[in-house]
C-alpha cells in the first residue's frame, strides 16, 4: 500500500500540474540537430533475417553539413538510470553505417552473441521455453562539425527496439506507412500554392489530416486468452516553424471521434518551412513523410 | 454554564475554518505517589464532584479542557493512595498546571503538597503538542496534525505533499519509515491528498505525542519516527457539538453523554472542492493541454465513539473511524508515443478502522486491550494500461499491561498479534525508489502482478523501568516482531534509555536502541519484488537535554546520529535487495512557551545531514529530502478584552498568530541532457551525480488575525489568514524542457490570504 500511496502522490501534482502551461519551446518546433524517428524494416525479424534501419534526421541549422551517424545493437535493459544507457557504446554490437541507415544480419548477431559468454544464449534454451519474441535495442548517435556559435561538435542519441521473433507462429507486425496529408481538406500536393508546395498566410490556422496507407491499421493478437485487437497509431508532428494544437495525434479505430487530425497556425515570418510527420504503431512499427509550406504576407500585413 | 450546543458556519476563501475556539480555561496536571515519586497511572480525577470526570494516564498526567473560569473542586481517587480534594482557580484563556503529590495509604501526610516531580519516560524525545496551543497557528487552517510539520527533526515536505507521499519526513528517515498511530493502531495514511487536511477531525484529539527517534519497545514496524495520536473519551456531562462548511471541507461533530457513565461522539467531513474546482481548473487550463478534472479531489472522513466506565477503574471504548480520498481526471490527448498513457488517471484510498478498547485499573497496575478490524483499499490506475490495486482487510489484537512490580521497579510488557488477507494486482512499471531517477516513467517495461495471500504478524515486548536513585531513572526494553505468510522474517529489538535529573529543572536524556521495519507488501512479492527481502534496520542514538526556565519556558537540546541498514533498494539482478545503508546525524533545539498569559509559541532549529548508499562500494550521496538548516518559529496572542458569555464559551477580542519557516532547499539531481526514445517519441533524461545540486533557499511567513465578537447567546469570529505574507515565489522543483537540454524552476505557492467568518450559537 505504501508504493501506491506513492504514486498516488505523483498522480496529485500530475493533477494539480495539468494546467500549468511549460515555459519553453513546444517539442514540435525543430530548431536545432534532432533526431525525429527511428524504424526498422522490418520492425520484427526472423533469425534469419536481415534488417534495415533509417534514422529521420532534421538539422534545420546545418546547411547540408555533413553528419556522421554510428549505430549499435545494444544488450541493456532501460531502467530508472539512463545515464548507464551507453549505446551505442563500448561492449555492443556495431552496425555499419549506410547513409543514414544500417542494416543488421540476424545471423551474424547471433554469432558475435555466442563468442560474448553472455548470461543469454539465443542458441540454446536451456530446457527451458524461449520467448516468441525477443526485444532488442539499437543505439544510434548522429553528430555534426560545429556550427558557427558552437564550441564542439553537435551530437544527439537516439534508441530504438525491435522485435527478434523466435518463432513463426504469429504474423510479425509491419511498419505503418503515410499515403499523404491533406490540408485544409485538400491533398497537400494540391492545396494552393507553386510547384506543389502550400502557400499559407503569415498567422493563418490550417486543418491537416494525415492519410496511412491500406493496412496500416494491423489487427493481432494479445493477452492469455488471445484476444485480437487494432492497432492504434500515433502521429507526431514536427515543423521548423508555426505551431500545432496538438503535439501527437491518434487514430483509435474504436473511437468516432476524429482523434488523428491537428490544427496548425502558420508562422508570422514568411519564408519556407519544413514539415515532418511521424507515424508509430504502438508495436515498434514507424513510418514519415516530410514535406515543406510556404508562408507569405496576410493580405494586410504591408498597410 | 455548559454549552448546551454550539453550531458554527463559516465561509472561507481558500482555507478551511480554524477549529472551536477555546472557552474558559484548562486545568493539565500530574499526578505522583509522594514517597517514591512515581507516576500514578489510571487514578480517577474529577472536577466538582463529578461534573466532568477523566483518568490518568501512563505518565500521571491528566487534562480538563474547556473549564470555566473561577473556583472548581478537585478530587483525585486511586486505591494505593490517600484521597485528595482541593480547590482550584481556573482563569479565562489560561491553562492552570498542578504537580499533585499523592500519598500512599497508611503515610498520609497531613499537607496537601503541590511539587515538581522527575517523571518516568521510556521515550528518550517526545514532543506533546496541547490542542488548544496549536489551532490557530497560521497556515494550519485549524488542522493540529499539519504542525507537525513545523517540530524540530521534521523536514518540508513539497506542497501537497509530492513524492514525499503520505507521511512525514523524520531525521532523515523516508516518510514510509515512519508510523503513523490513532489510539494505538496504524494507518496507512496521516493526510487527505497528501497534506491537505488530516484524516481525522482535530477535535477528536486529546493529544500528539511525536517521537523522532529513541523510542521505546512499545512501538514497532517504523524505523523513522513514530506518531502516536490519541483521541479524547466522550464527555459525560453535556452536549455539545457543531456544524462547519468552508471551502475546503464541510463537516459536523456532535458529542454527549448516554448516562452519567458512558458518552458517544461522532463526527464526520467531506470535502467541498469539489463544488467549485473544476470550474475554476476549466477557466485557467488552457484547452490544448488535453486535460480534464472527471472527479476533484473529494475526501470523506468520519468518526464514531461510544466508551463507558462502569468504575473508576474500568473504561470500555469502542471507535470506528475512516477515510477514503478520491481524484480522477481525463487526458484525451497522448502524453508520449504510448498511446496508453491516456485516458483516465485516477487514485482512491480508502481505510477503515473499527476498535474496541478494554482499559483496567489494578491495585498496582493497569492492563489496555484493543482489539481492531480493519479494512485498507488502494487504487491507482494511469491510462488505459497500467494499474496497481491493493485490497487489505485485516486484524488485531494487542494488550499492554503496567505493572509496578517494586517502589522503584515498572514493567511495561505487550503483545500485539494481526493478520491479513491482502489482494494485490497490478501492471506497472516499478516505482522509482528515494534516489532514483524518475524520468521516462512511461518508457519503462510493465510488470504485472495478481497475487492473494494471508499474512501475519505477532509481535511482543518487554521493558523494565528502574529507578536506582531519585533523580535517575533507567529503562531496558526488547521487542521481537515476526512476520509470517508468503514472506516471513523475524527481528529483536533491544533498547535502552536513561534519564538523570541533574538539578531540579535540568533533566539529561540518552538512548539507544535498534528499530526495525518490514519491507513494502509489493516488493517482497514473487516476481514482482523479491520474496528473499529482510528486515529494514536502524540503529537511534539520541543525547538530550531539557532545561525548564522561568516565565513558562522550556528550552530541549538534542543530538541524535541514525545508522541504517538493510534498506531496500532496486537490484539489477534481484529487482529489489537490501544493499542499501544510511546515516543521518543532527542537532535540535526548541525553544518552547507553552500558553499563559495569552501567549505560546515555539522556537524550532534543526542542523542535519542525512546520506545514502545503495549499494557496497558506492559513493554515499544526499537523501532526497536532506535539509541542512530548518527553522521554524511559531507565536500566538490572544488578547482578550471582554467578559466570556457562558451560553457558547466566547468572548469578544484579537488573537494574532504567525509562523515563519526557513528551510535548505531539498537536493536534486541535474539532469546532463536526453536520449531520444523513439519508440514512445520522448526523451530519457540523463542524471548527473545523485543529488549533487540543491534548491534555492525555501523561506515563508504566515499570519493569522481573529477577532470575536461575543454576545450573550452568540458570538462571531472573523478570521485573516495570510500563507506567505511577503509573495516569496519559493522553487519546489526543478522542471526541463523536453530533452532535458534547458532548465527552470518549478515555483510553489504565493500570496494566499483566506478570510473567514464563524459563528457561534
Amino acid at each position: 500500500m505504501r508504493t501506491a500511496l506513492r504514486i498516488g502522490a505523483v498522480l496529485l501534482a500530475c493533477a494539480l500540474a495539468g494546467g500549468c502551461d511549460s515555459p519553453f519551446p513546444d517539442e514540435t518546433l525543430v530548431e536545432r540537430l534532432r533526431l525525429l524517428a527511428v524504424a526498422a524494416e522490418p520492425p520484427e525479424a526472423g533469425v534469419t533475417d536481415t534488417l534495415a534501419f533509417r534514422a529521420l534526421v532534421a538539422d534545420p541549422r546545418g546547411a547540408g553539413r555533413p553528419l556522421e551517424y554510428t549505430w549499435a545493437v545494444c544488450f541493456l535493459a532501460i531502467g530508472y538510470a539512463a545515464a548507464d544507457v551507453a549505446c551505442p557504446g563500448p561492449g555492443n554490437f556495431p552496425l555499419e553505417a549506410e547513409g543514414d541507415g544500417a542494416r543488421l544480419a540476424v545471423p551474424e548477431l547471433v554469432a558475435w552473441l555466442m563468442e560474448q559468454d553472455l548470461p543469454v544464449d539465443p542458441g540454446d534454451p536451456g530446457g527451458g521455453e524461449w520467448p516468441e519474441v525477443v526485444t532488442l535495442l539499437v543505439g544510434l548517435e548522429v553528430s555534426g562539425p560545429p556550427l558557427a556559435d558552437q564550441d564542439g561538435p553537435e551530437r544527439v542519441r537516439a534508441l530504438k527496439r525491435f522485435h527478434l521473433r523466435l518463432s513463426g507462429q504469429a504474423s510479425p507486425n509491419h511498419n505503418p506507412a503515410l499515403a499523404g496529408l491533406s490540408l485544409d481538406g485538400l491533398p497537400w500536393d494540391e492545396a494552393p500554392g507553386p510547384n506543389g508546395v502550400p502557400e499559407l498566410q503569415a498567422g493563418s490556422e490550417h486543418l491537416l489530416r494525415p492519410e496511412v496507407l491500406a493496412g496500416s491499421v494491423e489487427t493481432f493478437s494479445e493477452g492469455e486468452p488471445p484476444e485480437e485487437v487494432q492497432e492504434t497509431l500515433l502521429f507526431s508532428w514536427f515543423s521548423t516553424g508555426g505551431e500545432f494544437r496538438d503535439q501527437r495525434t491518434l487514430l483509435d479505430p474504436l473511437l468516432y471521434e476524429d482523434l488523428a487530425k491537428n490544427r496548425l497556425k502558420a508562422p508570422e515570418e514568411p519564408g519556407r518551412y519544413d514539415l515532418w510527420l511521424v507515424v508509430r504503431d504502438d508495436r515498434l512499427g514507424a513510418g514519415w513523410l516530410q514535406t515543406a509550406f510556404e508562408v507569405v504576407p496576410a493580405p494586410d500585413a504591408g498597410d | 454554564m455548559a454549552r448546551l450546543s454550539r453550531i458554527s458556519l463559516a465561509l472561507a476563501l481558500c482555507a478551511a475554518l480554524p477549529a472551536t475556539a477555546l472557552a474558559g480555561g484548562s486545568i493539565r496536571g500530574l499526578l505522583v505517589q509522594r514517597q517514591s515519586g512515581e507516576p500514578i497511572l489510571g487514578a480517577s480525577v474529577s472536577l466538582d464532584d463529578g461534573a466532568a470526570l477523566t483518568a490518568s494516564d501512563e505518565r500521571g498526567r491528566f487534562r480538563f479542557t474547556d473549564v470555566p473560569a473561577g473556583p472548581h473542586t478537585l478530587g483525585v481517587r486511586d486505591p494505593e493512595c490517600a484521597p485528595l480534594d482541593t480547590q482550584v482557580e481556573v482563569v479565562d484563556g489560561q491553562t492552570l498546571e498542578l504537580d499533585l503529590a499523592l500519598d500512599a495509604r497508611g503515610e498520609e501526610d497531613t499537607e496537601e503538597v503541590v511539587i515538581r516531580s522527575p517523571r518516568l519516560e521510556s521515550a528518550v524525545n517526545d514532543t506533546v503538542l496541547e490542542m488548544e496551543e496549536v489551532r490557530k497557528i497560521p497556515g494550519t487552517q485549524g488542522d493540529v496534525l499539519k504542525i507537525v510539520q513545523s517540530l524540530p527533526g521534521v523536514a518540508r515536505g513539497v506542497a501537497f505533499g509530492g513524492t514525499a507521499g503520505p507521511g512525514v519526513i523524520v531525521r532523515g528517515s523516508a516518510p514510509e519509515d515512519s508510523a503513523v498511530l490513532i489510539d494505538g493502531f496504524g494507518v496507512p495514511m496521516l493526510y487527505h491528498f497528501g497534506g491537505l487536511k488530516s484524516v481525522i477531525n482535530s477535535d477528536l484529539l486529546k493529544r500528539i505525542d511525536f517521537l523522532p527517534g529513541g523510542f521505546g519497545a512499545e512501538f514497532g514496524d517504523a524505523i523513522g519516527g513514530v506518531l502516536d495520536v490519541q483521541t479524547q473519551p466522550c464527555t459525560h456531562s453535556q452536549y455539545d457539538g457543531y456544524v462547519e462548511l468552508s471551502m475546503i471541507d464541510a463537516g459536523f461533530l456532535v458529542q454527549g453523554p448516554i448516562t452519567s457513565e458512558s458518552g458517544f461522539l461522532l463526527a464526520a467531513r467531506r470535502s467541498t472542492l469539489d463544488a467549485w474546482l473544476p470550474s475554476v481548473l476549466d477557466a485557467v487550463t488552457d484547452d490544448d493541454t488535453g486535460f480534464s478534472m472527471t472527479v476533484a479531489p473529494v475526501y470523506y472522513d468520519f468518526q464514531a465513539k461510544l466508551d463507558w466506565s462502569p468504575g473508576a477503574r474500568d473504561r470500555l471504548t469502542f471507535f470506528a473511524f475512516g477515510s477514503s480520498d478520491r481524484l480522477t481526471f481525463l487526458v484525451d490527448k497522448a502524453m508520449s508515443g504510448d498511446t496508453s498513457l491516456r485516458g483516465d488517471f485516477g487514485m482512491a484510498f480508502q481505510f477503515y478502522r473499527f476498535n474496541l478498547g478494554w482499559s483496567h485499573a489494578g491495585e498496582s497496575w493497569q492492563l489496555t486491550t484493543l482489539a481492531n478490524a480493519g479494512w485498507d483499499k488502494a487504487d491507482v490506475s494511469i491510462g488505459m494500461g497500467r494499474y496497481m490495486h491493493f485490497d487489505v482487510p485485516g486484524g488485531n489484537l494487542r494488550s499492554d499491561l503496567e505493572w509496578k512490580l517494586a517502589e522503584r521497579w515498572t514493567l511495561r510488557a505487550g503483545l500485539n498479534g494481526g493478520f491479513s488477507k491482502y489482494h494485490f494486482w497490478a501492471q506497472m512499471p516499478r516505482m522509482p525508489k528515494e534516489g532514483e531517477d524518475a524520468s521516462g516513467f512511461e518508457n519503462l517495461e510493465l510488470f504485472t502482478a495478481d497475487l492473494a495471500d494471508w499474512n501475519y504478524n505477532l509481535s511482543g515486548y518487554v521493558s523494565v523501568a528502574w529507578r536506582p536513585l531519585d533523580p535517575l531513572s533507567l529503562s531496558l526494553g526488547l521487542r521481537l516482531d515476526g512476520y509470517g505468510g508468503p514472506w516471513s522474517g523475524f527481528g529483536a529489538s533491544p533498547r535502552a534509555s536513561a534519564r538523570y535529573r541533574v538539578l531540579e529543572t535540568t533533566l539529561l536524556k540518552l538512548g539507544v536502541g535498534l528499530y526495525q521495519q518490514p519491507p513494502a507488501e509489493d516488493e517482497t512479492a514473487d516476481e514482482w519484488g523479491n520474496p528473499d527481502l529482510g528486515l529494514e534496520r536502524a540503529i537511534h542514538y539520541v543525547v538530550g537535554l531539557e532545561q525548564a526556565l522561568p516565565w513558562h519556558v522550556q528550552v530541549e537540546f538534542n543530538y541524535f546520529y541514525k545508522d541504517m541498514d538493510r534498506l531496500v533498494v532496486s537490484d539489477a539482478e534481484t529487482i529489489y535487495s537490501n544493499d542499501g545503508r544510511g546515516r543521518a546525524s543532527g542537532v535540535e533545539l526548541l525553544v518552547r512557551r507553552d500558553l499563559a498569559d495569552g501567549l505560546f509559541g515555539w522556537l524550532s532549529y534543526t542542523l542535519m545531514r542525512s546520506q545514502r548508499q545503495d549499494h557496497a562500494g558506492e559513493d554515499w550521496r544526499l537523501f532526497d529530502w536532506d535539509q541542512t538548516h530548518i527553522l521554524t518559529l511559531v507565536a500566538g496572542y490572544r488578547l482578550p478584552t471582554g467578559e466570556i458569555e457562558p451560553m457558547h464559551g466566547q468572548r469578544s477580542g484579537w488573537e494574532f498568530g504567525l509562523r515563519f519557516t526557513l528551510v535548505s532547499g531539498n537536493p536534486e539531481t541535474p539532469y546532463l541532457g536526453g536520449i531520444y526514445d523513439a519508440d514512445y517519441d520522448t526523451y530519457l533524461g540523463i542524471p548527473g551525480q545523485n543529488n549533487s545540486r540543491r534548491l534555492p533557499l525555501f523561506h515563508q511567513l504566515d499570519f493569522r488575525l481573529d477577532y470575536t465578537w461575543a454576545w450573550t447567546n452568540w458570538a462571531l469570529s472573523v478570521f485573516l489568514d495570510i500563507q506567505n505574507v511577503y509573495n516569496h515565489r519559493n522553487v519546489e522543483g526543478v522542471q526541463y524542457n523536453y530533452d532535458y537540454t534547458d532548465r527552470t524552476y518549478f515555483q510553489g505557492m504565493f500570496f494566499l490570504p483566506a478570510l473567514g467568518l464563524k459563528g457561534y450559537f
